[in-house]
């Protein structure tokens, strides 16, 4: 499990890695945007996949599916503050107040926020808190907050936006029919 | 029952958002957060009060009791919220963005029927494009600028005008169907010119290329001109005689009757046209006496001869109207408000504001209507408007008197308010007799040497709304043209005698009608005495500085063609077009009178004002242009085809170096199309010119520091062409 974790993680960082060697040598304001909108979409991506684990895996190994689960909100959490890390880098750099004022970028922060609380919760010292399952919930939250995120980004396109939204959609009923079901 | 620990959460975490929170989801979210760490320390130290059981009603009825309240916050602050959460007119920057990201795309979204256009249309991979249109002749072929750009130019006069609301783009085999907004003007007589002995009036509608001439009795021709005309003089001499029309790429005569051509000559940017009789900058003996002014690349007066033209003067731009008598002609300049009276020498008069009208009174007297004027320093930087008349001395060329024009009548209740005389469009001065068509308040005023107040000769009640022009013939009847009602309306002591119509009202489209509403309530004033024309001169710019709701100081900016860019403003304050209603019923103190869905009026009305044409560079400076455009990124913001990605960046992140705005002032990326007529430049118009947008300091806006010189003219070439 923390294998898988690690591996994320480490996929994520390598990719990162990669684009700031590129950044270094051929650096431009577009550069930093190309980096922040390839790591912006590693986090949603890897969000989804998280949400998506539960209802794919239903009625196979559970353990399997929670492995899964964790090691891609794991992966989701850490390429979200990479993320963060790159738009302070470049495409907020010297407007760190719209960070907070401007609804776009305080969507994506929140999302991140609630992010990082489950990557903290999520260990065994922190489990004992019991507050991981009604904090779980919010994943789909996060997922709102994203779409917020991407409705007025400068640099999002409609089309990513509509993907991302109607697939948060997709998996939220489907996971509320399984529980309907259940 | 027992009550869930999601329950607990949630019925701690609404009251405390009630109580404490604001119209955010963030407050909302840490509310939640306090909620649960609050029932989780519960749940560590004291389980038991967490075992609450309850009988489902009583569950329900403290459910409610403890929820309710927050609900009823939440309807309460949905409203706020939505607007702090940029949710405002989602739909439509949605569709605006939708329409430019599905390629093939075209840019702009609305077609006119009647005046040429350049499109451009963003087909990545596509070798050649050609665009069809129901109406048109043939298919129009696409340039291919590169970078899976192309761009069309379609003239209706040559092509065939659209009859059907959409384009078809065929890129290789593939077609594609595209909606557009099309538009059919109607017909649109603004200035009345008169016959030196005042026997006769005409006046020209460009949109609809007619030329209108009437008399004491109403109608007495109407005759087709050239594409769009702009202006007219009427000229009696031995040399030439009838109506001298300036159109868009020519000055022809024309009889005032027959409506015969009696000559023409090629004009580019011709802007307006006057007789010059006896004017000291027109050489005597010249044959005729018609003054021109152009635009253009070599702005300036022309001299209309028989080999073609002359140059008199040079000016900065081509002016909006030319006034000529004995002693001068005087040449209204709108970018730098000005006058110039070219007598015997030239002089400039700075107004401040731009001249919104002219009228020789006799040889030595002009009066200018403006929307404000103070000797010495101008009012700058505010939304005040104080619409009067001023007195030009032609022989001293200095302002001698001010009359401001804005009063009040008993149709008005509240302190300070005015409802009469407000936006003066037009002058007519004859003999002792001066008339004055003002558009903010449908009325004509007509001023008696000698009378104490002018007599009003009020055009709610008749269909001539927002008057352009206005003229006495030597009869006495008052002629007054208006757009609005595609008329020429004649009236003999205060009374309409006659309407003479320059197209079928009846025949108008729905969409005509509610486009004609909206042009009302743009030049219809408001209480404080400011209509949306006030600024947006001829529903463009006054290019003056103004702080319209308390933010900075902002150069007006052009309303024409900015349909499909939603939002708008600099900072993309306002959702949608309608939205500046907003302005005129709140900041300006709401409109005279009372009409419903003045939002959706007026949106139709801006969304159809074509947009200023571009220049024509050769096609391959065009493509290098593009080239380097390109290589600097500029597609990431100015996105193919409209030239904005329609998004909003923080001031901080493009301009850091620039301390005039907050770091996290929101701005919105404009379109570049028409760009090169537009100027000063950026929010606060701190780049007075196209190159100098590129002086900006940071590496920000696009990677321009590294091009050579030669890159960035190739690069201002390409933006003037858009
Ligand atoms: C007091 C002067 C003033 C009045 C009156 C006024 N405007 Fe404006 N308008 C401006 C200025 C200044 C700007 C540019 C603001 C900025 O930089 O954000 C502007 C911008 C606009 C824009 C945005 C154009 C774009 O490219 O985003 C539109 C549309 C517009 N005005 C329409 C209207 C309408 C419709 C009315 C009447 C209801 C009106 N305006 C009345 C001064 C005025
Ligand atoms: C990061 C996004 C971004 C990039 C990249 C960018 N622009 Fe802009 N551009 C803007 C914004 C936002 C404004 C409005 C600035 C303001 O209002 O002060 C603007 C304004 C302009 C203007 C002035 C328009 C006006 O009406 O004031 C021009 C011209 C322009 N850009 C051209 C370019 C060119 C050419 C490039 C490439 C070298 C480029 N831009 C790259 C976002 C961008």
């Amino acid at each position: 499990m923390k294998r898988l974790a690690l591996w994320v993680s480490l996929l994520g960082l390598a990719a990162v890695a990669g684009g700031a060697a590129w950044v270094w040598t051929a650096w431009s304001a577009a550069s930093w945007v190309g980096l922040s909108r390839v790591s912006g979409w590693v986090a949603a991506g890897l969000l989804l996949a998280s949400l998506a684990a539960s209802p794919v895996g239903h009625g196979g190994d559970a353990k399997r599916v929670k492995r899964w689960r964790r090691a891609l909100g794991v992966g989701a959490a850490v390429s979200a503050l990479v993320h963060l890390g790159i738009a302070l880098g470049g495409p907020v750099r010297d407007a760190l107040d719209a960070l907070w004022t401007w609804p776009t970028y305080r969507a994506g922060l929140l999302a991140t926020l609630i992010l990082v609380l489950l990557l903290v919760t999520s260990f065994a010292a922190t489990k004992r808190i019991k507050v991981w399952k009604p904090l779980h919930r919010l994943t789909y939250v996060a997922g709102a907050l994203v779409a917020l995120h991407l409705l007025r980004l400068p640099f999002a396109s409609v089309v990513g936006l509509l993907f991302f939204t109607s697939a948060l959609i997709v998996l939220l009923s489907w996971r509320l029919l399984l529980r309907l079901r259940r | 029952m027992r009550v869930p620990r999601q329950g607990w959460v949630l019925g701690l975490a609404a009251p405390l958002w009630a109580l404490f929170g604001g119209p955010d989801l963030a407050s909302a979210l840490f509310a939640y957060l306090a909620a649960l760490v609050v029932v989780g320390l519960v749940a560590r130290f004291r389980p038991r009060a967490l075992e609450l059981r309850l009988p489902p009603l009583g569950l329900g009825l403290v459910a409610v009791a403890v929820v309710g309240p927050a609900l009823g916050a939440a309807v309460e602050r949905a409203p706020t919220l939505a607007e702090n959460e940029g949710l405002l007119g989602v739909a439509e920057h949605l569709g605006d963005r939708w329409a430019m990201e599905r390629t093939p795309a075209i840019a702009p979204g609305v077609v006119f029927t009647d005046r040429p256009q350049r499109f451009f249309v963003h087909a990545p991979g596509a070798s050649a494009v050609s665009v069809e249109g129901a109406g048109f002749d043939a298919p129009l072929d696409a340039e291919a600028l590169g970078h899976g750009l192309f761009r069309v130019d379609h003239h209706p006069r040559r092509d065939g005008a659209l009859t059907a609301a959409a384009l078809t783009i065929r890129t290789g085999e593939a077609t594609a169907r595209r909606p557009v907004e099309r538009v059919v003007p109607t017909a649109h007589p603004r200035r009345l010119r008169t016959n030196p002995s005042r026997t006769l009036a005409a006046a020209v509608s460009e949109e609809t290329d007619t030329l209108l001439v009437v008399d004491a009795e109403g109608f007495v021709a109407s005759h087709d001109t050239a594409d769009r005309p702009i202006d007219l003089a009427f000229i009696e001499g031995p040399g030439a005689n009838g109506i001298a029309v300036l159109s868009a790429d020519q000055v022809a005569m024309m009889s005032a009757r027959s409506g015969e051509t009696q000559m023409a000559h090629p004009l580019a940017h011709g802007t307006a046209i006057a007789a010059g009789n006896d004017a000291p900058i027109v050489p005597s003996g010249s044959g005729t006496s018609l003054v021109m002014g152009v635009g253009g690349e070599d702005p300036g007066l022309l001299l209309l001869v028989e080999s073609g033209t002359e140059r008199l003067a040079d000016l900065p731009e081509g002016p909006d109207e030319i006034v000529c008598t004995w002693i001068a002609c005087v040449a209204s300049l709108r970018r730098t408000a000005s006058l110039v009276v070219l007598g015997r020498e030239r002089v400039e008069v700075p107004l401040g504001r731009p001249a919104v009208a002219m009228a020789a009174v006799d040889g030595d007297t002009v009066l200018v209507a403006v929307t404000d004027y103070s000797p010495g320093e101008p009012h700058l930087g505010n939304h005040f408007v104080q619409d009067q008349l001023l007195t030009l001395d032609l022989r001293t060329a200095t302002i001698t008197e001010r009359q401001p024009t804005a009063w009040r009548s008993p149709r008005q209740a509240a302190a300070g308010d005015v409802d009469r005389g407000l936006s003066p469009m037009a002058i007519d001065a004859h003999g002792e007799t001066l008339a004055v068509a003002f558009a903010g308040s449908d009325e004509i005023e007509v001023f008696r040497s000698g009378a104490p107040v002018p007599a009003v000769v009020d055009l709610a009640d008749t269909p001539l709304l927002a008057p352009q022009g206005v003229a006495r013939l030597a009869d006495g009847t008052l002629l007054v043209s208006s757009p609005l009602a595609g008329a020429i309306g004649l009236f003999v002591r205060g009374e309409l005698r006659k309407l003479v119509q320059l197209e079928d009202v009846d025949a108008r489209t729905s969409a005509q009608a509610l486009r004609l509403r909206g042009e009302h309530s743009f030049y219809e004033a408001t209480r404080s005495g400011v209509a949306c024309q006030s600024c947006h001169l001829h529903a463009d710019t006054d290019h003056v500085m103004r702080n319209i709701g308390g933010r900075r100081l902002a150069p007006t900016l052009t309303v024409r063609g900015v349909a499909g860019t939603a939002p708008y403003l600099r900072d993309g304050s306002y959702p949608r077009i309608a939205d500046l209603t907003h302005l005129s019923t709140t900041l300006l103190g709401g409109w005279l009178r009372h009409e419903a869905g003045r939002g959706e009026a007026l949106d139709a009305f801006v969304r159809a004002l074509p947009r200023h044409p571009p220049k024509d560079p050769p096609l391959e400076r065009v493509r290098e242009g593009l080239d380097v455009f390109v290589r600097a990124g500029c597609p990431t913001c100015h996105a193919f085809p409209a030239f904005t990605s329609l998004a909003s960046v923080p001031q901080g992140s493009l301009f850091p170096e620039s301390d005039t705005l907050a770091s996290d002032e929101r701005l919105d990326v404009p379109s570049l199309l028409s760009v090169g007529t537009r100027g000063p430049f950026l929010a606060d118009g701190r780049a007075p010119t196209l190159r100098s947008v590129f002086d900006e300091a940071g590496g920000r806006h696009g990677d321009t520091e590294s091009l050579a010189e030669e890159d960035l003219d190739a690069l201002v070439t390409f933006l003037e062409s858009l």
